[in-house]
């Protein structure tokens, strides 16, 4: 590169610095929303206020059916209502009013005293398969403790011992669901704000001719584009990463165990990304409408295939090849990498180097279609 | 609106590749995770509890030979747990002892570790069973029925979802873009000078856009339907007359983030935050009603799709009818009405009144 495009360069950077700092309200505007929107969302979703509302009917009526109660009332995740017939409860669950339902029959007692296996009936609201199938294991993983603790008191001395199995959660052993929500939702806000705020910025520029200007100076149109990322990236990184970051350590103490270079190195990439849709986007779309429509369809498939929130594992094979090039799922292992496992570039490296990859194929597919406009 | 055919046929295009998206791509479940599996003891009954991991038809085992380290796979995520198996796993258990199998699980991706830590005592206890006496069965026998929806098939669920999230996502963004560039350019205020009455002109646009939307809505309706071979159980009045609504509500609250929200770039922002987060994330869709914790507990009842979803829900699954949706009918009438008040009032200022 000459001195020449160099000092060209410097004065774009210069330019779109002027821009910013004519309108502050360009960067920070999305900066506070995002950072609000983050907290809040964080906050009201907060799976670690779970709850199964569950109804109990006991027809037996007997010290047997109260002790399998006491199990219940005694895990703190039900809700017991108790209802004094199984039609009352069926109604209930039809309604929507209880998750699930358990009915001890009046045999239950007589069973219990001869030995023999005692049925229960749980009913269990699958509406929601994925609900369905964590109360389902919940309302029978109670009566499965239960039938340990009466085997293991009961059983005739044996020869066999016990394999039991001792679980040890790494990195979030509190299953602290603030934590997962708040790393998860980073990335896709920065998507849904950076892509939108530099689109936006672009598209103006095309609808009132500034693009056409840009023709009558010596200025390269990836030259612009260049000056355009490198001034977002500076801009946003303190005000949208920065920022919330130190807000979430200090509401949600969500934890900062890796290297902060780490984490600025992986965001500058995810960062230079996010730009470059915006740009391709209000590159290739006619209109500001056709423009936020595509980025609203796209940052919700990305979000989607992304293993911020549905886990990889959760997709279908089909689906599976796509988070690759995906800059928000490798944005996600690198956050959680960095700031949840203490890991660094040497151990995500893969990420890191996709990252640029994605956010070059990006930069460079959106500087051609530019230039193509531009002339 | 026909000014831009190609709004229109992205507004009429991306809800059905958003919905099957929505609706396909998510499994009921994660599969396919990896464990890493450190057999220490090499016995019959280590190997035997191998055995029970491989048939959990969710893990993927990956074998680990003594002496190399789990953890550098857990740190790049490449396996979602590790299990060790000590030395003496089976001498120990068969002279009467209680043996402890290890199992680590990376606790980043909270539904994959909830799944492994789940499946910990799974597995333990179906290889328990395995070694359980003749005869031995447990005093208390669990029979769980999963009503609504048996199979607990995943499009039974997603596909509706979908349809509902999709209606909230494109409808009040079109109905927002064409009152917030109506009111930027003076056209609001121009309707004064006509004999048109506040009244009248909003009853006419939000019934121009509603169209426009229920047409979308009937689309996406087919699409799933014929897609997804879904067979609604419920009674279809309900449905239809809440899909009436809840369109019309949608492009109401659309309408109102058009007149209130100055610029045509924020008002798309609101629709979008509308659509993307409020409804996407607290309808109970993507995660259930009671994560909103307390004293939010009401928001998820002040959106019209969590109304919504629970009408289409008794069409598509629960079959109650009138009598378990009434309610829900009643909140999204309310609720749209109350978007049209604030509608009304914004636009007889605009248009000069008082």
């Amino acid at each position: 590169m000459t001195g020449l495009a160099y000092l060209r360069l410097w004065v774009i950077f210069r330019k779109e610095f002027a821009v910013v700092r004519n309108s502050p309200g360009v960067v920070l505007k999305p900066a506070v929303t995002l950072t609000i929107a983050l907290m809040a969302v964080v906050y009201l979703v907060d799976s670690d206020n779970d709850t199964v509302r569950l109804g109990i009917v006991d027809e037996s009526r007997s010290e047997y059916s109260r002790d399998l109660q006491s199990r219940y009332e005694a895990a703190l995740v039900f809700e017991i209502t108790k209802y004094d017939s199984a039609a009352g409860l069926n109604k209930a669950i039809e309604l929507a009013e209880i998750d699930a339902g358990v009915i001890i029959p009046a045999d239950f007692a007589a069973d219990r005293g001869a030995g023999r296996p005692a049925p229960v009936q749980v009913i269990v609201d699958s509406t929601s398969p994925s609900n369905g199938s964590t109360v389902g294991s919940y309302a029978a993983g109670v009566i499965n403790d239960y039938n340990r603790t009466l085997t293991s008191s009961s059983a005739p001395p044996t020869r066999r011992g016990q394999i039991t199995a001792r679980s040890t959660v790494l990195h979030n052993a509190a299953f602290i669901s603030r934590w997962y929500l708040f790393t998860g939702l980073l990335g896709i806000l920065w998507l849904a704000n950076v892509s939108q705020t530099v689109g936006v910025l672009v598209m103006k520029e095309k609808e009132q001719g500034v693009l056409d200007l840009w023709r009558t100076t010596a200025a390269r149109p990836w030259e612009i584009l260049f000056g355009r990322t490198l001034t977002y990236v500076a801009m946003f990184l303190p005000a949208a990463c920065v920022v919330p970051l130190v807000a979430g350590q200090l509401v949600y103490g969500v934890p900062m165990r890796g290297s902060m270079f780490d984490l600025l190195l992986g965001a500058t990439l995810f960062l230079i990304c996010a730009l470059s849709i915006g740009t391709l986007f209000a590159v290739i779309c006619g209109s500001m409408r056709q423009m936020m429509m595509l980025l609203l369809f796209t940052t919700s498939w990305q979000t989607l295939m992304s293993g911020a929130f549905t886990p990889v594992e959760a997709l279908q094979d089909w689906a599976r090849p796509l988070v690759f090039f995906n800059p928000l799922g490798h944005w996600v292992v690198i956050i959680r990498g960095v700031m949840l496992k203490g890991v660094g570039i040497e151990t995500l490296m893969p990420h890191y180097l996709s990252l640029l990859g994605l956010g070059t194929a990006l930069f460079i597919l959106s500087a051609w279609l530019y230039q193509k406009q531009a002339r | 609106m026909r000014h831009d055919v190609t709004v229109v046929a992205l507004f009429l295009l991306l809800p059905f590749v958003q919905i099957y998206a929505w609706s396909t791509s998510p499994s009921l479940v994660p599969y396919g995770l990896t464990v890493v599996v450190q057999d220490l003891d090499r016995t019959p009954l280590s190997q035997l509890y191998t055995e029970g991991i491989r048939a959990a038809l969710s893990y993927e085992v990956i074998p680990l030979a003594p002496g190399e380290r789990y953890e550098p796979l857990l740190d790049r995520s490449e396996a979602r747990g590790a299990v060790v198996i000590p030395e003496n796993f089976q001498r120990d258990f068969y002279t009467g002892k209680t043996v402890e199998v290890q199992w680590v699980i990376e606790g980043t991706q909270l539904k994959n570790a909830g799944k492994v830590k789940s499946g910990a005592a799974g597995v333990t206890n179906y290889v328990m069973s395995q070694l359980r006496p003749p005869g031995g069965s447990p005093p208390i026998q669990p029979k769980v029925r999963f009503w609504f929806n048996p199979g607990k098939e995943g499009y039974n669920y997603y596909a509706p979802g979908s349809f509902v999230i999709g209606i909230a996502l494109f409808t009040p963004l079109m109905a927002a873009l064409a009152f917030s560039r109506e009111r930027a350019k003076g056209a609001t205020a121009r309707a004064f000078t006509s004999d048109i009455n506040p009244l009248e002109f909003v009853i006419g646009k939000i019934a121009a856009y509603s169209l426009v939307g229920l047409v979308q809505a009937a689309l996406c309706f087919v699409f799933i339907i014929e897609v997804f071979q879904l067979e609604p159980v419920g009674e279809f009045s309900p449905f239809l007359c809440a899909t009436v609504i809840y369109t019309i509500c949608n492009v109401t609250v659309g309408a109102l983030i058009g007149v209130q929200v100055a610029g045509e770039v924020s008002a798309i922002g609101m629709a979008k935050t509308y659509g993307g987060v409020l409804t996407f994330v607290f309808s109970g869709h993507l995660f259930p009603l009671t994560h909103t914790p307390y004293p939010f507990g009401w928001l998820p009842g002040i959106l019209p799709a969590t109304h919504y979803h629970f009408i289409v829900r008794d069409y598509f699954q629960r079959a109650v009818g009138w009598r378990g949706v009434w309610d829900d009918t009643a909140i999204l009438i309310g609720l749209t009405l109350v978007a049209f008040f604030f509608v009304w009032r914004k636009i007889r200022k605009l248009m000069g009144g008082v």
